[in-house]
C-alpha cells in the first residue's frame, strides 16, 4: 500500500483507514510498552497521525523506508516519552500547551519570540476570515500547492484569477489583523 | 499595511516556496536585513502559513476524535445495564451464551500465553534495552536499514528485525545492531545465540536480560 500517495489524493479516507488499521496495535503497545494510560494512549496516537499527515504534506516524507506501522510508532514512542517528560516535571496535565501548537512551535523555522502568539493570532484571523478565502490560503500557504492547481480545484478561471482572488485575501486578512486582532488585544 | 504590498507578496511567496533563483534569494536577503517593512511582511505570511498549519492539523484532529467516538460506541466493552424491560427465560440461550464466552476467553487466554512466551520480557522491561537515540535529529543520521531494522526492534517485531539486524552487523559492522540481534534471541527464547553475541566483551557494559 502506497500510503504517502493515498494520503495525498484522499487523505480522509486514508486517515480513516489507518486510524482504524493500526489503533488497536498501537494503544496496546503504548500502553503495556511505554507505561501510558488509555486516555493519554489515545491522544498520542492522535497526534501521531496528524503528524505523519502533516509530515507528508510537508514534503518532510515522501519515501517511508519502512511500513507506515513503524514509522507511526517511532512518532508515538517519541511523543510517549515528551509527555513523561513533562509528567516528571510535575506539570498538570490541564497546564500543558495544546498538542498541535507544541508540536509546530517545536518544528516551526519561525524565530521562537511570540511565536504561540502570532501563531494563534493566524489561526484565529483565518478563522474570521472564513470560506473561500480560508481554503485558498490554506492551499498555497500550508499545502505549498501551485496556482494552476488551485484554481482548477476551488473552480477560477485561470491561475491569475486564483492569483488576484488571493491578494484580496490577503488583504482582508490584514483588515482582521487590524480590526479584530491588535484591537482585542489592546483592550485585553 | 505588510500584506497588501503585491511586488513584495509575489517575491517572498517565490522565496518561502524555494522557488527563487540564488541572486533574487540574495537580493530578498539582503532586503530582509535593511528594510523593516518587507521583514514584517515576510513575517507575517510565516505566521500566516503556521496559522493555515495549525488550522489544518487542527481540523484533521476532529476527524480523528470523531473517528474515536464512532469506534468507541461500535467496539464498546463496557457492561450493557438491561432497561428494565420484560424479562424472557431462554435457558437455552443462557448456556450457548456461556459456551461461546468460555470458547473466547480460551482462545484470548491461550493468546496471551503464547505471546508472553514469545517475547520472555515485559514490554516495560523491554524499553531497558532501546539503546540508541531517537530524537528526530538523530533519526535523520541513521541509515535507510537501520531506521527500519531499529524500528522494527522497537516494536518488538523480531522476525522482521532480525535480518535486517544480521545484514547491518555483517556489512557494517553496526554493534548496536548486533546486540539489538543479542536481544531478539533472547526474546525469542534461543538462548545459546542471544549468550554468543552478548557474553562478547565489547558488550561488557551493555545491560543484559541474563
Amino acid at each position: 500500500m502506497d500510503w504517502i500517495n493515498y494520503i495525498k489524493t484522499n487523505e480522509n479516507k486514508a486517515l480513516n483507514e489507518i486510524y482504524t488499521e493500526f489503533r488497536a496495535p498501537c494503544l496496546n503497545w503504548l500502553k503495556s510498552s511505554m507505561n501510558v494510560d488509555r486516555e493519554d494512549a489515545v491522544e498520542i496516537f492522535q497526534l501521531s497521525v496528524v503528524i505523519l499527515y502533516d509530515n507528508i504534506q510537508k514534503g518532510k516524507l515522501t519515501q517511508l523506508t519502512g511500513d507506515v506501522k513503524s514509522y507511526l510508532f517511532s512518532i508515538a514512542r517519541n511523543k510517549s516519552r515528551e509527555l513523561h517528560r513533562r509528567y516528571q516535571k510535575e506539570i498538570r496535565k490541564d497546564e500543558f500547551l495544546n498538542p498541535l501548537v507544541s508540536y509546530i512551535k517545536e518544528e516551526s523555522v519561525i524565530q521562537k519570540e511570540n511565536l504561540e502568539e502570532r501563531i494563534d493570532n493566524s489561526y484565529k484571523a483565518l478563522q474570521i476570515l472564513g470560506d473561500p478565502c480560508k481554503t485558498l490560503l490554506q492551499l498555497f500557504y500550508y499545502k505549498q500547492m501551485k496556482m494552476d492547481d488551485i484554481s482548477q480545484l476551488m473552480g477560477y478561471k485561470n491561475a491569475a484569477t486564483a492569483k488576484n482572488q488571493k491578494y484580496k485575501c490577503l488583504k482582508r486578512l490584514q483588515s482582521i489583523y487590524t480590526d479584530h486582532i491588535i484591537k482585542n488585544d489592546a483592550i485585553g | 499595511m505588510p500584506l497588501d504590498k503585491k511586488a513584495s507578496i509575489d517575491i517572498l511567496d517565490r522565496y518561502l516556496q524555494g522557488l527563487c533563483t540564488d541572486q533574487e534569494i540574495q537580493s530578498v536577503e539582503s532586503r530582509l536585513s535593511s528594510d523593516q517593512e518587507f521583514k514584517a511582511t515576510y513575517e507575517q505570511l510565516l505566521s500566516l502559513s503556521e496559522g493555515a498549519r495549525l488550522d489544518n492539523l487542527n481540523a484533521k484532529m476532529h476527524l480523528l476524535k470523531d473517528y474515536e467516538s464512532a469506534l468507541g460506541h461500535s467496539t464498546s466493552d463496557e457492561t450493557i445495564q438491561p432497561s428494565g424491560g420484560k424479562v424472557v427465560k431462554m435457558r437455552w440461550l443462557r448456556s450457548a451464551v456461556a459456551a461461546c464466552a468460555a470458547i473466547v476467553l480460551s482462545v484470548f487466554a491461550w493468546q496471551l500465553i503464547g505471546d508472553n512466551e514469545e517475547s520472555r520480557m515485559s514490554m516495560a522491561e523491554f524499553q531497558n534495552y532501546i539503546v540508541h537515540d531517537i530524537e528526530r535529529s538523530n533519526e535523520k543520521q541513521l541509515s535507510d536499514l537501520q531506521q527500519v531494522a531499529y524500528n522494527n526492534y522497537v516494536i518488538q517485531d523480531f522476525d522482521d528485525a532480525i535480518p535486517k539486524l544480521k545484514q547491518l552487523w555483517e556489512d557494517e559492522h553496526d554493534t548496536i545492531a548486533y546486540y539489538y540481534l543479542g536481544i531478539c534471541y533472547w526474546c525469542q527464547g534461543e538462548e545459546t545465540e542471544a549468550h554468543e553475541i552478548l557474553d562478547q566483551e565489547q558488550f561488557e557494559e551493555f545491560k543484559k536480560p541474563f
